[in-house]
């Protein structure tokens, strides 16, 4: 025994311990902390006060720490004003615990959108681009784990913001399905920190850990209304494939490593373009890390899953799904493939480029059949990761740029959709054919307007965040020589409106179906409301003056490597 | 001065929609109120136009999006200055003539007064992606009018309208962008879009896209088949707006972006745009002589109409194109009044089958001698606004050789508008009062103040056309100017090298 011990320090194994930069991964730390507590507090029952009090306490003995030992003030604070205030919000708030942990939690997204604008200020101007614009520095930290680029930044703000408003909208949809259970926060939380760690991935291994941190997390949201059947459908089938692509992807890890001799997306890249690289096993690894990123931002041909775990999922889940999902896997997909990979456009772009095309295409026409609204905008979720598509295909950094903002003013268009869904179908108590909606313009305007808005914004009509948005990326596209693919794009908008425009006929131009004095009255509740004001109010925002979020994502054009 | 045009109908559109409904005297006051207002306004930037300048005037600039090119610029040159004034004039009218809107009118107002924001925006705008923007916004409004205050069959009318001009506006958008890059990516500013030279194949493909574009827009044969459903099922006010000022935007835009922006293309294709003018012409009075729905035969005038105007453009020569110009408003006025006068019908009797009247000009006398006069301009009868724009489009092809035979065709066309217009009056304004006629009794002071500005417009433009002409002279004469001159002058020119 003591031989091998004496052994093993002869040899003297080279195990590097990298100098682990915290404040690279700052944001997903606040997010699980947030998660953890929330967690904690919710299975504390009656002793949540002095749980509460025993984590305020060493919350602020470690914030003390930190201050005397590392002298950074500012995190010290921070953190022990967050202790604090967890612990006076418990005193308040006690006895109701759903409010209590709905309120952390989103203190908790608000505080992470916080320390991201920190790191944003922090690493911003790093790099001088063209036209004198402070871009986003592009490094990575922790042994080349996580990347602190802009793509990372910008993506964490679009999930914080689709966190947001999910915990605002989830409140009070929870509450009336009964389904208002205490995972239901932290579940969030931590789905939304491994989406925030997806986008910041620099390794392919923090890309499959971070994919499998937000996709457990989700598959049990998908079930969360565990007695309704079509969510129990919705959590299998997408346990079931999201399984099957993990697996996928980790082949393609595995076969990358096999190739490059590492798993960092800047050296694999580097060693997958290299001459002596053999040529069919990098071709393979790609093609599996691509179906990987195809399930997870739903383009077809890996799309199966899509429409029926959104019909199913609760609604403000699929809300969250759609938007923060979308946006976090392909903010890891743009730096796998148009960062690490771009040296090697040629072997990928005409693939994407078809799958792109034929995501538009299908998802569009699919979606004009549909009946349920929820499986309609599953289908447009499709159509828009088509959209998306264009601006990766473009391998520039007006593309990645497009990208960016393309994925923020989708997640509040479509988060506001399901959230006034999520309003809607709190009343019917099932889910909403297009043909329940008849007469809601005249029954209840203002909810019919709200969807109208975000309805009208999906479809790209200008005055809102998806006009903005779909130029974005189309002038990507053009830019750079993409404009058949654009062209099909153009023929998926039009298609795509006419299923919006349905939705809207319905509305407004149809009489209400006879039964409908006997539904109950539609309430607003102010946390669902708040949700979707604040989505309605960024979607006009950014549709009239987009400026200033079109030049913080110009400056997030910047990618490790 | 021009961004309080499109700035006062938005903020009128946007107080009259938080309006309650049942406030209806306030709602349509503040509407009146509004659009009053704005053609005051217009008629303050028709008073600061140099008359003779061919450039744009009165032109305000502010940034909008500098990190993506986009600028907000407007300003006026002749062309859009009439059309502006078309807009801003009728608007009020429009008002007047829904002043008994009962579903809704809050939003009806609303969407009436933004369509207006719009459409002013439209002509005003002197950035590509402001004009696209305002030309896709302008949808919406429309959209609305026809589909919750039509009538018919309007689900399906207002679902094609959009669609039609979505797909139309979106192709257009692509080649904006292509444009943009070919510029040199600096601006979507319309005069820096414009310098780019291009090549031949380059040219057609931008042109095409715009073409198509404008093309469902004027509605052009064979694009105009959305055309007679969207009038047929549109409220009155809105086949007004529709076919006075919305199907404008297509001439405009084929005179604005395809002919200087594509001279070599335009000359390229000039027969087979004037073919499909000349087909429009005789196929929209031959369709429209064979109606018994006088609104659907209004609607399929239109199509005739706006064939003469497609053509006067086309020729490429002054006259015929500011004959064009000048036609659109001619146009706007006669075609608004029809509809006008049909809706007042529809109005009392709720039927617009030609067989269920006769005898209506004993019926209603006030009501029959409009109708005649409006009916008159159409034809284009001299002395009245339809003849002094019709005459200069046939006269202008007749100048350009290669487009005479064009002038020869259409001008069958103006026989036969008489035809399907005064049949049409005969039928249901002459003989005993029979059918529903009885059931009309005559306008009323508030139609009767509707009609009389129009018609008294008509005879004035009809007498004395030439406050009309000095100001889209100038502004159409350098537009032909630069399509004969920069033809020949890309000829000699090596082309644009691939991806320069």
């Amino acid at each position: 025994m003591l031989a091998l011990l004496a052994q093993g320090q002869a040899t003297q194994l080279p195990v590097r311990i990298p100098e682990i930069a915290w404040s690279a991964i700052s944001p997903e730390l606040v997010l699980f902390g947030a998660g953890i507590l929330v967690l904690l507090l919710d299975t504390a029952g009656d002793s949540r006060l002095q749980s509460s009090f025993l984590v305020a306490g060493a919350v602020v003995a470690g914030a003390v720490l930190l201050g005397v030992q590392t002298e950074q003030l500012p995190a010290a604070w921070a953190l022990g004003v967050g202790g604090l205030t967890q612990f006076v919000l418990t005193a308040i708030w006690r006895d109701r615990p759903r409010l209590l942990e709905a309120l952390l939690a989103a203190l908790g997204f608000a505080a992470t959108a916080a320390v991201t604008a920190w790191q944003w200020a922090t690493y911003a101007g790093e790099v001088v681009g063209p036209e004198g614009l402070a871009l986003v520095g592009s490094r990575s930290a922790i042994g080349g784990m996580v990347a602190v680029d802009g793509v990372a930044l910008f993506t964490r703000v679009t999930v914080c913001a689709a966190g947001l408003v999910t915990v605002l909208l989830g409140y009070a949809y929870a509450e009336e399905r009964r389904i208002h259970r205490g995972e239901y926060y932290p579940l969030v939380l931590f789905a939304a920190t491994g989406m925030n760690l997806l986008a910041a991935s620099a390794d392919l291994i923090m890309v499959f850990i971070s994919i499998e941190i937000l996709s457990l997390s989700l598959y049990i949201l998908c079930g969360f209304a565990k007695r309704d059947l079509h969510s129990q459908e919705a959590a299998l089938k997408y346990f079931l494939l999201g399984a099957f692509s993990s697996a996928l992807l980790l082949y393609g890890v595995a076969l990358v490593y096999g190739v490059a001799g590492s798993t960092n997306v800047t050296d694999a890249g580097r060693a997958l373009a290299s001459l002596d690289a053999p040529r069919g096993a990098s071709l393979a690894a790609m093609g599996l890390l691509l179906v990987g990123f195809g399930f997870k931002t739903a383009l077809v041909p890996f799309h199966m899953w899509t429409p029926d775990v959104y019909q199913g999922a609760p609604t403000p889940v699929t809300g969250f799904m759609a938007a923060a999902t979308k946006a976090a896997a392909f903010a890891a997909f743009l730096r796998v493939f148009v960062g690490a990979f771009g040296t090697l456009q040629w072997s990928w772009v005409p693939v994407v480029w078809l799958v792109a095309a034929v995501t538009m295409i299908v998802g569009a026409v699919l979606a004009v059949v549909q009946i349920d609204i929820k499986r309609m905008l599953g289908y447009s979720a499709i159509a828009h990761a088509g959209y998306v598509s264009i601006g990766l295909i473009a391998v520039s950094r007006d593309g990645v740029s497009a990208t960016l903002f393309y994925l923020l003013a989708y997640a509040l268009m479509s988060l506001g959709a399901f959230g006034v869904l999520a309003l809607l179908e709190r009343r019917s108590h099932r889910a909403l054919a297009i043909h329940d909606l008849r007469g809601l313009g005249k029954s209840h305007p203002l909810p019919a307007i709200m969807l109208a808005l975000f309805l009208v914004s999906l479809a790209g009509v200008p005055g809102t965040a998806g006009f903005m948005a779909k130029f974005a990326v189309f002038r990507a596209g053009v830019q750079a020589g993409q404009a058949a693919l654009v062209v099909i794009g153009v023929v998926s908008s039009v298609i795509a409106a006419f299923f919006y425009l349905r939705v809207i006929v319905a509305m407004f131009m149809e009489d209400e179906p006879a039964d409908a004095a006997q539904q109950p009255p539609l309430e607003f509740p102010a946390s669902l409301s708040a949700g979707l004001a604040l989505s309605a109010a960024a979607v006009v925002a950014l549709g009239i003056l987009p400026g200033a979020v079109v030049n913080l994502a110009r400056q997030a054009a910047t990618v490790v490597g | 001065m021009l961004s309080a045009l499109v700035v006062v109908p938005a903020l009128t559109a946007g107080v009259v929609g938080l309006l309650p409904a049942s406030r209806r005297q306030a709602i349509r006051v503040t509407a009146l109120a509004g659009s009053a207002l704005t053609f005051a306004l217009s008629l303050a930037v028709l008073a600061s136009f140099q008359v003779g300048e061919a450039g744009f005037q009165l032109t305000e600039r502010a940034q909008w999006v500098p990190q993506w090119g986009i600028t907000y610029r407007v300003g006026v040159d002749g062309i859009s200055l009439l059309l502006v004034l078309l807009t801003t004039f009728l608007m009020p009218l429009a008002v007047l003539a829904a002043w008994e809107q009962r579903e809704r009118p809050n939003w009806f107002f609303a969407a009436l007064l933004a369509m207006e924001a719009g459409l002013v925006g439209v002509f005003i705008a002197l950035d590509l992606i402001l004009f696209y923007a305002f030309f896709e916004a302008q949808l919406v409004p429309m959209y609305a009018l026809i589909g919750i205050w039509g009538a018919g069959n309007r689900r399906y009318s207002a679902i094609k309208f959009f669609l039609y001009t979505f797909i139309g506006g979106l192709l257009m958008l692509v080649a904006i962008l292509y444009l943009y890059f070919a510029a040199g990516a600096t601006s979507f500013d319309y005069d820096v879009v414009g310098r780019v030279a291009l090549t031949g194949t380059e040219q057609t493909l931008l042109f095409l896209a715009f073409f198509t574009a404008f093309a469902i827009k004027v509605p052009l044969f064979p694009f105009h088949t959305w055309l007679p459903d969207a009038h047929t099922d549109a409220p009155t006010v809105g086949s007004v707006i529709l076919a006075a000022v919305l199907l404008k935007i297509g001439g405009y835009g084929f005179l604005r972006f395809c002919l200087p922006y594509f001279p070599e293309a335009t000359i390229r294709l000039a027969p087979l745009v004037l073919a499909l003018g000349v087909v429009g012409v005789l196929y929209g009075a031959l369709v429209a002589m064979m109606q018994r729905d006088i609104k659907r035969l209004v609607a399929y005038s239109s199509v005739a109409h706006l064939g003469f105007v497609v053509i006067g453009v086309f020729a490429l020569t002054d006259t015929g194109a500011a004959g064009g110009v000048v036609q659109m408003v001619n146009h706007g006025l006669s075609t608004g009044a029809l509809f006008l006068l049909v809706g007042f019908i529809y109005d009392r009797t709720h039927s617009r089958d030609i067989p269920d009247y006769s005898g209506l000009a004993a019926a209603a006398p006030r009501l029959g001698g409009l109708f005649l006069v409006t009916a008159m301009s159409s034809i284009a009868l001299p002395g009245l606004n339809g003849f002094v724009g019709e005459f200069p489009i046939l006269l202008g092809a007749y100048e350009n050789v290669s487009a005479r035979w064009a002038a020869v065709v259409a001008a069958f066309g103006v026989i036969l508008a008489a035809l399907y217009l005064l049949w049409a009056y005969q039928r249901m304004f002459h003989g005993p009062v029979e059918g529903r006629s009885s059931e009309v009794s005559d306008l009323s002071a508030r139609e009767v103040a509707i009609m009389v500005p129009i018609v008294a417009l008509m005879v004035a433009i009809g007498l004395y056309p030439k406050p009309l002409y000095d100001r889209v002279n100038p502004s159409v004469a350098e537009v032909v100017r630069t399509v004969t001159s920069d033809a020949r002058v890309a000829e000699t020119q090596p082309p644009r090298e691939e991806g320069s």
